[in-house]
């Protein structure tokens, strides 16, 4: 576990880094083999823009849908730029019906634009995966097989 | 014919076409190659890898010994929060395990802090609407990074009434593990952490949501 990289007097918070790095790394991967698929490199990236911005829009959205009368002398709450106010289900499901309809609307061909994806999807999740075990909130069961690390008292599975 | 341009260093290839056209090739043979050996063991390959999965699974099935994680202390959810022991603005010494059975916000916070400082009037205005129901808000001061006279000032300042504790050596923020200020933690009635916010300012939204989930569970661990 190591949540902070500390270069000189800079404490960079590493996972947040590392889902940035993986976002790349898939994006520069997807751009060079999309021609493959047909899909212009820019479509990669306006989906994925548009993954990001409705996906945190989604995830607050339902967030406050989940319990809307807390909100209700609290309209500033709302805008909070609070993470904890997110729900990861709602901005996956948001994500993922605008990404559909930004694809329908290009008319871009379903099966090869998630074909073009799979880079970007594949590297982010080695990079999700990293990044859980750079901060140590996705940590694994208790074990005492080799493999085991010491985390939170005990040793276990890595993330 | 030796090729070097291009970075090609194999024998045989003039360019990167020819390559790519080779590696297509051989593609395509592995695949029909790997489609016949399926045709031929295919039941021997789903039976070895079944077999395989079962034994992986069992081997690293988790230990009885230490599968309860609510017995670990560590800063995180779902764990028994870590114990303290410091004194407040009065010299009392408050300990956090033994306000079990009450639901903590432990706020870890310094008075030069903006966010800090933005989240504490909502912190108190939920603590005043909640205290009856067993709510307690312990802002434990990171006083090794802060002095205590300007906490206690900002306290008078805005009337805060919750306890206020000071951690003169920052042993609590290390126990902790605080990466940033503030960071707040959801402690139930059995002492585990619920929810961890890092950074803020937290808003009053957020504060009631987290403390109504923690008062429905206290209320369905009372009832029968």
């Amino acid at each position: 576990m190591m949540p902070i990289l500390n270069i000189g007097p800079l404490a960079i918070q590493l996972p947040g880094l590392l889902l940035i790095v993986g976002l790349y790394l898939g994006l520069w991967l997807a751009e060079r083999y999309s021609m493959r698929y047909r899909i212009q490199p820019n479509a990669l990236y306006n989906i994925v823009f548009i993954a990001l911005i409705f996906g945190i829009l989604g995830a607050r959205l339902f967030y406050i849908f989940r319990s809307p009368e807390m909100f209700t002398g609290n309209l500033t709450s709302i805008v909070s730029l609070n993470y904890a106010m997110l729900d990861p289900f709602g901005g996956i499901i948001t994500a993922a019906i605008s990404c559909l309809i930004y694809g329908q609307r290009k008319k871009l061909p379903f099966w090869s634009t998630l074909d073009a994806l799979t880079p970007i999807l594949a590297v982010f999740a080695i990079a999700l995966g990293t990044a859980h075990f750079s901060s140590g909130s996705a940590f694994g069961m208790a074990t005492d097989l080799p493999w085991g690390i010491e985390l939170w008292g005990t040793k276990r599975h890595p993330s | 014919m030796i090729s070097k341009k291009n970075g090609l260093s194999r024998i045989g290839y003039a360019n990167r076409e020819e390559k790519f056209l080779d590696i297509r090739l051989n593609t395509f043979y592995t695949c029909e190659n790997m489609k016949q050996v399926f045709s031929k063991y295919g039941n021997l390959i789903i039976l070895f890898t079944f077999l395989f999965g079962s034994g992986w699974i069992w081997i690293s099935r988790n230990p009885d010994s230490v599968n309860d994680p609510v017995k670990i202390t560590a800063p995180q959810k779902g764990f028994l929060a870590p114990d303290l022991s410091l004194p407040d603005t009065n010299g009392e010494i408050i300990t956090l395990s033994e306000l079990r059975g009450q639901i903590v916000i432990l706020n870890i916070w310094a008075s030069w802090c903006t966010p800090c400082r933005a989240e504490m009037p909502a912190m108190q205005r939920i603590f005043k609407e909640k205290e009856s129901q067993g709510l307690i808000v312990l802002a434990v001061n990171a006083t090794n990074q802060d002095d205590q006279v300007s906490a206690i000032n900002f306290a008078n300042e805005i009337g805060l009434t919750f306890p206020i504790v000071f951690d003169e050596t920052g042993e609590i923020s290390r126990k902790y593990q605080v990466r940033a200020l503030p960071t707040s933690f959801f402690i139930d009635q059995a002492g585990v952490i619920q929810k961890v916010v890092i950074g803020g300012p937290m808003s009053e939204a957020l504060l009631k949501i987290e403390i109504e989930k923690l008062l429905v569970k206290q209320k369905e661990s009372k009832s029968p």
